[in-house]
């Protein structure tokens, strides 16, 4: 559907670029405005990736802890429920820190995953 | 709002300059710098017995979001106590130690000449040659000399700083409990990098007085001498080669190294033969991880105030640390 969100993201980072950040003088607010700007080009750029890495996360999180995959499709196979999705995700991490913390040095396989999912979830 | 906040300044002047006359404050901007803190440059005039006044004042506030929790009653006894100590701290001269006058927390110290350049051992906005360069960055080694040279007792500094009895574990202690209080998510990668500090920690040594945070960002310089360090929120007493790390943390680069001239080993070297102290290189590591650690604390905090609506910033930046710390403790120490 256009405009896709996206677009949509990168419509109003024009508005700050192009509308605002012209007629402001005050450096602190020219400063602000840039921050935003570069937020929404990030945001554009990386939402569409979010749910796909968040699903392969879980499924590394779940390997490494040694648990049963879960069902994470509803009703239209490969549509995950977002929220959903993420609430299992913290569980999983929370899991996995607590099993950290109770140990001693971690095995390399955490240390490996931990190194994949630094490199996915940017 | 402004009008709000001038009003504040001159009840918070008049109340500590008491029966004068003439009070007038220009100049009040918020200016660029410092993630932590809002800076307002003023001038101040007044009249007192038939006398003109002028001072040259920098007003610090907590912001509504800061980055670090640090305490300005704790800063500012310190700049109290160091104004006659050999060492180039800015002259503090009031407090507003709760923020019921200004509004949030802050101190008013002198203001002094001098530029600002953040990457100034890059080129920054000075644009010097590089011999020069290198004299300013081997002035701040000087700097970080001076700091850890003080008599922190004869200072009565350890009437406003704790002294610990193993500095390692409590910097550990401080920047572990900042994490747990502002992370928004469990942190297993963390977990994994406190477990790696607790295992190598250097034994307790040396005590000095730690500043936290030397970067030419924090220094004000007069052509190509450094002048003064102005940002004195993180101070502490601690272990010397906790600056040495902080100030040679790969991450940091940029700030305190000129490729191909002056590298970490020739900071470190420099400090070395100029203190007579060895640096011990597996304590110099584990203080670079603890830099990277605080670090990714102060980046947590950042968005836990972005997420809770206190900061306009959206803060990034964990993702590169998180992979720096990774290649950090792959090894173990010693």
């Amino acid at each position: 559907m256009r405009p896709t969100l996206s677009e949509q993201i990168l419509g109003a980072r024009r508005v700050l670029v192009e509308l605002a950040a012209p007629e402001v003088s005050d450096s602190y607010l020219q400063e602000q405005i840039t921050f935003a700007a570069a937020a929404l080009e990030h945001a554009a750029a990386r939402w569409p990736e979010v749910l796909p890495e968040l699903v392969t996360d879980i499924r590394a999180l779940e390997e490494v802890l040694g648990v049963e995959p879960a069902e994470l499709e509803e009703a239209v196979p490969g549509v995950v429920h977002l929220a959903a999705a993420e609430e299992y995700h913290r569980g999983l991490r929370a899991r996995l820190t607590d099993e950290i913390m109770s140990g001693s040095k971690p095995p390399p396989a955490v240390r490996a995953y931990l190194a994949d999912s630094t490199e996915r979830l940017r | 709002m402004a009008i709000e906040f001038d009003n504040a300044l001159e009840g918070f002047i008049r109340r500590r300059l008491g029966d004068v006359v003439g009070i007038r404050v220009e100049g009040e901007a918020r200016a660029i710098g410092g993630q932590s803190r809002e800076n307002w440059p003023f001038d101040l005039f007044w009249e007192d017995g038939g006398q003109s006044h002028h001072r040259r004042l920098f007003l610090r506030r907590d912001p509504v979001g800061s980055v670090l929790e640090t305490d300005r009653r704790v800063e500012y006894e310190v700049l109290r106590r160091l104004h006659d100590q050999p060492v180039r701290a800015p002259e503090v001269v009031w407090l507003d130690a709760d923020g019921s006058e200004l509004g949030r927390p802050a101190l008013v110290m002198t203001r002094y000449d001098g530029f600002n350049d953040h990457f100034i051992l890059q080129g920054g906005t000075s644009r010097l040659d590089e011999d020069t360069r290198v004299g300013i960055a081997s002035q701040m080694v000087d700097l970080m000399i001076e700091i850890h040279a003080l008599d922190w007792r004869d200072a009565g500094l350890d009437e406003v700083l704790a002294v610990p009895a193993d500095p390692a574990a409590a910097a550990i202690d401080e920047w572990a409990a900042v994490i747990e209080r502002q992370s928004l998510e469990p942190q297993p990668l963390l977990a994994v990098i406190e477990q790696w500090l607790r295992r190598n920690r250097p034994e307790p040594g040396e005590i000095t007085v730690v500043h936290g945070d030397i970067k030419p960002g924090n220094v004000l310089f007069d052509g190509d001498q450094v002048q003064v360090l102005l940002d004195w929120e993180t101070v502490h007493l601690g272990d010397p080669t906790e600056d040495v790390g902080w100030v040679t943390n790969p991450v940091r680069r940029i700030e305190h190294q000129i490729p191909g001239r002056w590298e970490a080993e020739d900071l470190v070297s420099a400090y070395e033969a100029r203190t007579g102290r060895t640096v011990d290189r597996d304590a110099l590591r584990f203080w670079q991880v603890l830099a990277n650690y605080k670090l990714v604390a102060i980046v947590m905090t950042g968005v836990r105030n972005f997420c809770d609506g206190r900061t306009l910033r959206v803060w990034s930046g964990a993702g590169l640390l998180a992979k720096v710390l990774l290649a950090q403790t792959a090894e173990e120490l010693g």
